[in-house]
């Protein structure tokens, strides 16, 4: 299959300083890709270099090319919130507007201009299934988001990201928030989010990419050192640098 | 960065002050004719004449909130921090609201006094626009900056357009913020209007007992006011914090 996005020789600038360097790398469809790394290396300047969140930046500039089904992501043609809503997005903590749950999610389907009701409602009830949520929130739909857990909120912003209706879904660190029984549930969610999109995400908790990955990369201060099957990097790395951090000598 | 900023303020100062020595120049050289205070060709009472210029104020003082807004809306969202037009315009905001009320008031009663004859309501819209854009800009600014950035980076990550992300999440989140900004500048308008109440009348009236209190009488009703639009501005401003 043809991948999704092909990035080759990016190089992102902050001011003056070289946040990434010369990194090249392809994701393929319907498959779960994370980036692993130490803290500052770069993670989320990569993924929000992928949906043009950077551009929001106002020092940043990027050289290199990074293509989206073969497209010019950053070309002028593309407006940088039509490539957020198919590359959506989920923070590391659970951002959620002040308003109900039922509108949270609704506020994807609105802004893309959809106002019947039934189709509204619709989406908002499967994407709310599709994240294990609808059981706990079913009688609640129009009340404040706050009573649910922070586990329950995460699973919300997911929810949310799913209503725009994305071809891929960035994770970025989803896990830092969330305790040690709420990181299985997420994690087959994210399983089950396979079959339908395209998921990146970014952990610096090297056990659960190894146990939710396909494909891993290994960054480091702004280098991608590698990138493989997730079985190769973690049994089999090429790299001293990638074999350091994998076995917990680095980081 | 830091030198720049330091650049255009020492410009900015710069030009206020030559804007200033030039007006009080020009002022000087035409001093009033005759001895006796005569407000132009209308012989009326100072406290009459301003109730009059109270009722052109108000739309003015409207108009030129909304404009301050949407100026504030301009420079914070479409400009980046770094942008030159912006460096260049926001020491102009920052000095300009920081100079006290009072001296605009007395500014207004130099104006009204040296030449409020030809146009003075120009001339008072002039100093209404100097009071009101400047504060208004800079509460509304930091309202906007106020407002969380994950909230704008949530919304523009499920496919937000800019003006989507302003009117949906960043104008209601800090709307109670803008508003008591406007309620601070309301108040800073009417101390201006005390100022002017006070001054001209003292300097028309013929100093006896009633007239004094009746003055007095009216700047306590303004400075009342005053006082309940600040109370009103921090009130609101306190529940949103």
């Amino acid at each position: 299959m043809a991948p999704i996005i092909e990035v080759q020789n990016l190089n992102v600038w902050f001011g003056k300083s070289r946040i990434l360097k010369n990194l090249s790398f392809d994701i393929e469809p319907k498959q779960v890709t994370a980036f692993i790394g130490p803290s500052n290396c770069g993670k989320t300047t990569v993924i929000r270099s992928l949906n043009r969140l950077n551009d929001l930046q106002a020092d940043y500039r990027h050289t290199g090319e990074i293509l989206f089904n073969g497209k010019e992501l950053y070309s002028n043609k593309n407006r940088a919130s039509e490539i957020a809503r198919k590359i959506s997005m989920v923070f590391e903590k659970p951002i959620l507007f002040k308003k109900s749950i039922y509108e949270n999610v609704a506020y994807s389907v609105r802004i893309r201009g959809r106002r019947q009701m039934s189709l509204i409602n619709n989406i908002v009830d499967e994407c709310l299934m599709k994240v294990q949520l609808w059981n706990d929130v079913k009688d609640k739909l129009h009340t404040d988001p706050n009573f649910l857990s922070i586990g329950q909120q995460q699973q919300l912003c997911i929810a949310r990201a799913l209503a725009a209706d994305p071809e891929i879904l960035i994770f970025d660190e989803p896990c830092a928030q969330l305790d040690a029984t709420e990181t299985p549930k997420f994690e087959s969610i994210l399983q089950s989010l396979k079959q339908q999109v395209t998921i990146i995400f970014v952990t610096n908790k090297r056990r659960q990419a190894a146990r939710v990955s396909d494909v891993a990369g290994f960054l480091y201060n702004g280098e991608l050192v590698e990138i493989g099957k997730t079985e190769q990097i973690f049994t089999t790395p090429t790299d001293t640098r990638t074999e350091n951090y994998v076995t917990g000598r680095l980081g | 960065m830091d030198k720049s900023k330091l650049l255009y303020n020492s410009i900015a100062v710069l030009i206020l002050l030559i804007v200033l020595s030039i007006y009080l120049i020009l002022t000087f050289k035409t001093p009033v004719a005759d001895s006796s205070l005569s407000f132009g060709s209308m012989k009326v009472e100072p406290i009459t004449l301003l109730k009059v210029r109270l009722f052109w104020m108000i739309p003015i003082l409207f108009i030129t909130v909304i404009l301050s807004i949407v100026f504030a809306f301009i420079i914070e969202e479409w400009l980046s921090p770094t942008n030159i037009i912006r460096q260049i315009i926001e020491p102009y905001i920052v000095i300009l609201s920081g100079i006290p009320s009072m001296i605009y008031g007395l500014l207004a009663v130099y104006h009204v006094v040296f030449n409020l004859i030809s146009s003075s309501y120009t001339s008072l819209t002039l100093i209404l626009i100097l009071l009101v854009i400047p504060t208004t800009t800079l509460s509304t600014q930091t309202a906007i900056r106020n407002v969380d950035t994950s909230i704008r980076n949530a919304a523009y990550a499920v496919g937000g357009t800019k003006w989507q992300v302003i009117f949906d999440h960043v104008l209601p989140l800090s709307a109670l913020d803008i508003l008591s900004g406007v309620c601070y500048t309301i108040s800073r308008v009417l101390t201006v209007t005390a100022v002017c109440i006070l001054v001209l009348n003292l300097l028309t009236s013929d100093f006896s007992t009633l007239t004094v209190i009746n003055i007095v009488n009216n700047v306590g009703i303004i400075l009342l006011l005053v006082l309940i639009f600040s109370i009103i501005a921090s009130l609101i401003k306190k529940n949103t914090g």
